[in-house]
């Protein structure tokens, strides 16, 4: 609270109130007075996803009812967790060696395709070969020794 | 709810909470100086319920800003000063100006955020939180861009003369429509509200007569006073009065413009600082 006390302007805020909304997926469905913004009645923070959440910012209008409303903001919206936007963490998690079998399980379940396999095609050594000749030397033989 | 208010031809919210149709400056103090005031201390010095559902709570206590009201005047210039015209630099005008525009300037009284209209307790949680956050906002606010405004128990408090923005104070008299010239003296109190006269005893201390200032027998040393002549007057202090009470209105007509954009911002640090916890 002291920070938003003394944030030099509030111009942002609506956009960081509809973010907070946004992430921690809280109904909007308490009025506290006519044409102020909707605010959650259930405030506890909730980390998992949740089915059935409307994050739409909207104000009360004169004929709502003060205190909880069950009967605004009745759409729901299935939330599922998506990849960021950005692509996936690049932080690696424990299990993501390539030889985890906890690993191995899950890539098999997010890619059921094997993985394709890439080949490589050297070039081949025309020029220069090198030949390797096997020349024998000449045989001494051994010195008598008298 | 509204047929126990016997408000069954308003249209929706209880007036106390529907927009102000009418211009009318609102009068300053709220609450009539020879009225009683309930105590805004008790409330906001306290333990607030903060609800996170309709039913469940937690409790938090806010800074303590509502003291050091009572100033000493330590010298005729200074007395003539404050009794002069209103001056901002006083920390217990600049309160019970912060106080004014939150309660009577936002169109909220103390039945709303107290007791007296039937509300579900979450919101009468919020509104306490809305008094406190936006006299706490306003008291930022009036220190302008460079926050030179000071609270009791910060190093730069000084309760006769706290730093202030000039024209951060009439941006935000302009958004409740108060004149910049407004009085938020207390004047209820002895000798207008300047307080009462204290005089030197040897081996006594300061010991309070019921005399007047000015034109009364004891005088400032910067005006004549003497100890040899027993005429010296030591200083003068109100009675411990919370005078911001009076700044609160008992009973609203219902909810201003300013109020409304208010009570928005207090939605979302409200809002924001629980579900961003």
């Amino acid at each position: 609270m002291e920070s938003a006390i003394s944030q030099p302007n509030l111009a942002k805020s609506v956009q960081r109130y509809q973010l907070v909304v946004d992430e921690a997926k809280a109904r909007l469905n308490l009025a506290v007075a006519p044409m102020a913004w909707l605010m959650p009645a259930n405030m506890t923070i909730n980390m998992a996803s949740v089915v059935g959440y409307n994050n739409k910012l909207k104000q009360a209008v004169s004929g709502t009812k003060l205190g909880v409303n069950n009967t605004l903001n009745t759409d729901t919206k299935k939330s599922e967790l998506k990849l960021m936007q950005g692509g996936p963490s690049k932080v690696n998690p424990p299990n993501s060696h390539p030889s985890n079998p906890v690993h191995k399980a899950v890539m098999a379940v997010q890619n059921p395709k094997p993985p394709k396999q890439v080949r490589f095609k050297l070039p081949t050594d025309e020029v220069g070969q090198i030949k390797e000749t096997f020349q024998e030397t000449e045989k001494t033989e051994p010195h008598e020794i008298n | 709810m509204k047929t126990a208010l016997g408000l069954d031809d308003v249209n929706g919210f209880p007036y106390q909470l529907s927009l102000l149709k009418t211009k009318k400056p609102l009068p300053i103090p709220a609450v009539n100086l020879t009225e009683a005031a309930p105590s805004l201390k008790k409330i906001f010095n306290s333990q607030i319920k903060i609800y996170v559902t309709p039913d469940s709570f937690f409790v938090v206590k806010f800074r303590e800003i509502f003291e050091q009201t009572r100033l000493e005047h330590n010298s005729a210039t200074e007395s003539k000063v404050w009794s002069g015209w209103p001056n901002m630099k006083y920390w217990p005008q600049q309160l019970n100006f912060t106080v004014f525009c939150s309660t009577q300037g936002c169109g909220i009284s103390r039945e709303v955020f107290d007791s007296g209209v039937a509300l579900p307790e979450q919101i009468r949680a919020f509104y306490k939180f809305h008094v406190y956050f936006t006299v706490r906002r306003i008291l930022f606010q009036m220190g302008g861009i460079q926050s030179v405004s000071a609270l009791p128990g910060d190093p730069t408090f000084n309760p006769s003369g706290n730093n202030y923005d000039m024209a951060s104070y009439k941006r935000i008299c302009a958004e409740f429509g108060i004149a910049p010239t407004s009085d938020f003296r207390f004047t209820g109190g002895k000798n207008h509200g300047l307080g009462n006269v204290y005089i030197g005893v040897m081996g006594h201390g300061p010991m309070k007569t019921g005399t007047a200032w000015p034109g009364g027998y004891y005088k400032f040393s910067d005006e004549g006073g003497r100890a040899t002549d027993g005429n010296l007057l030591y200083f003068i202090k109100p009675d411990d009065v919370p005078q911001y009470d009076w700044f609160a209105p008992n009973k609203t007509t219902s909810l201003t413009k300013a109020g409304l954009a208010r009570i928005n911002e207090s939605i979302e640090a409200f809002v924001y600082s629980i579900l961003g916890a």
